[in-house]
């Protein structure tokens, strides 16, 4: 599991109680893990698509997912990198839904999933999880609206911070001193995560390379002064816990 | 929202009109009617991941959509949920609507919503008063919400 420091520095997440899983009653857990199905993807399969029936809830347990969503011209918004360990479709807790987002993974993946049907189950065994359910889909919308928020207010260049800010705290806590810190991002994610031109991004990567902030690679950023990252998203020196 | 464990109330609600009558439960209360009753669960569960829904097509139209299409689908919008016949043969939008109210929704400046709703008043389309707002000429608003042709998404957003 990821260091719960860590996600207690995220302000989306929930700290220690950040997935539903782990808060289960130890056989209760037992069954829920025995139930689960493992899926394994490859980088740049999709998991689901917007639109489609939520028939799981899943677990990313190793690798990476990209969530967008879709315009009606066809193209991505992106809406969040998730890194392990994050749980996806809450949204299949509830009977008939479909998924509001499309689920991509973008690197080699592993993930549990538990259908609609067991869900139920394990709700009506320990109703304090349907509780947990409603908690994690609310820290989604708390970060849907929080990016709306940012779209509406902020400068381009601080919201190119905030998603690689949100991709950094996702990292697992290494021994001090950490860096470069490798953030898995591609410049066309970047850009439709903040979102904007791809010839923004490169123009904000390119001065801020030659500031000594980072280094531009394929398919990765090589972060060298978080510090300086969080003043460019416009937060405390302390990092997003005292963001929002 | 108080039926979460330390949630937080995420916006501020305020009333509108002067009389408003609100039915409050406490949070251990609903937590012990949820518990008898899973299907508020289940009803909890998409009234949030409902909300989720709405805020992406808020986030979408911000991230793809011109100001002016905006502020011309929220009046749309509004229009549907709240419009009456009003006395001069338009449809009142019946809450009171402030420019500060439409910029918030908007998400955009008073100065934006102000201009906008000027130019479209020289255009007959709405007349606009002090949180007021009525639709004179609703073809011509929906056709300012829907015909003109959205940004390419991975262009900046307007200056606001």
């Amino acid at each position: 599991m990821s260091d719960t420091t860590r996600h207690q520095l995220q302000p989306d997440l929930l700290g220690p109680h950040s997935q539903w899983l782990p808060q289960l009653p130890a056989s209760l857990y037992q069954r829920a893990l025995a139930a689960a199905q493992p899926i394994r993807l490859a980088a740049g399969q999709t998991l689901f698509g917007q639109g489609e029936p939520a028939r799981s809830v899943y677990l990313l347990a190793a690798g990476q997912v990209y969530l967008f969503q879709l315009t009606r011209a066809g193209q991505q918004l992106g809406f969040d990198l998730v890194l392990p360990i994050r749980d996806l479709g809450l949204i299949a807790a509830v009977p008939d839904a479909t998924y509001p987002l499309s689920a991509q993974a973008s690197q080699p993946t592993q993930l549990l999933a538990w259908p609609h049907a067991t869900i139920q189950q394990l709700c009506a065994a320990h109703p304090p999880l349907a509780l947990h359910l409603m908690l994690l889909a609310h820290a989604c919308s708390q970060q849907l609206a929080r990016r709306t928020s940012e779209l509406a207010t902020l400068r381009v260049e601080q919201r190119i911070a905030r998603v690689l800010v949100q991709l950094a705290v996702q990292l697992p806590a290494p021994p001090a001193p950490a860096l470069p810190l490798v953030l898995p991002v591609t410049r066309q994610q970047l850009a439709e995560l903040t979102p904007t031109t791809p010839a923004t991004i490169s123009r904000t990567l390119g001065a801020w390379a030659t500031d000594g902030l980072l280094t531009a690679h394929r398919t990765t950023l090589a972060l060298h002064d978080l510090g300086a990252l969080h003043a460019r998203a416009g937060i405390g020196p302390q990092g997003p816990s005292v963001y929002l | 929202m108080a039926a979460i464990p330390n949630a937080e109330y995420p916006l501020t609600a305020q009333c509108l009109s002067p009389s408003v009558t609100v039915l409050a439960w406490g949070s251990a209360p609903l937590t012990a009617l949820i518990e008898h009753y899973p299907i508020l669960a289940v009803r909890a569960m998409q009234m949030v991941t409902g909300r989720f829904v709405q805020l992406q097509n808020l986030y979408r139209e911000l991230a793809t959509l011109r100001v002016e299409q905006r502020i011309a689908r929220a009046l749309v919008r509004l229009t549907r949920q709240a419009g009456t016949p009003d006395q001069t043969g338009g449809t009142l939008i019946g809450i009171p609507l402030s420019r500060q109210h439409l910029a918030d929704m908007t998400g955009t400046t008073l100065y934006t919503v102000s201009r906008t709703l000027s130019a479209w008043e020289q255009r007959g389309i709405v007349t606009s008063g002090r949180e007021r707002v009525i639709v004179r000429n609703l073809e011509g608003l929906t056709a300012l919400a829907d015909d003109v042709p959205p940004r390419p998404s991975q262009a900046e957003p307007p200056p606001c």
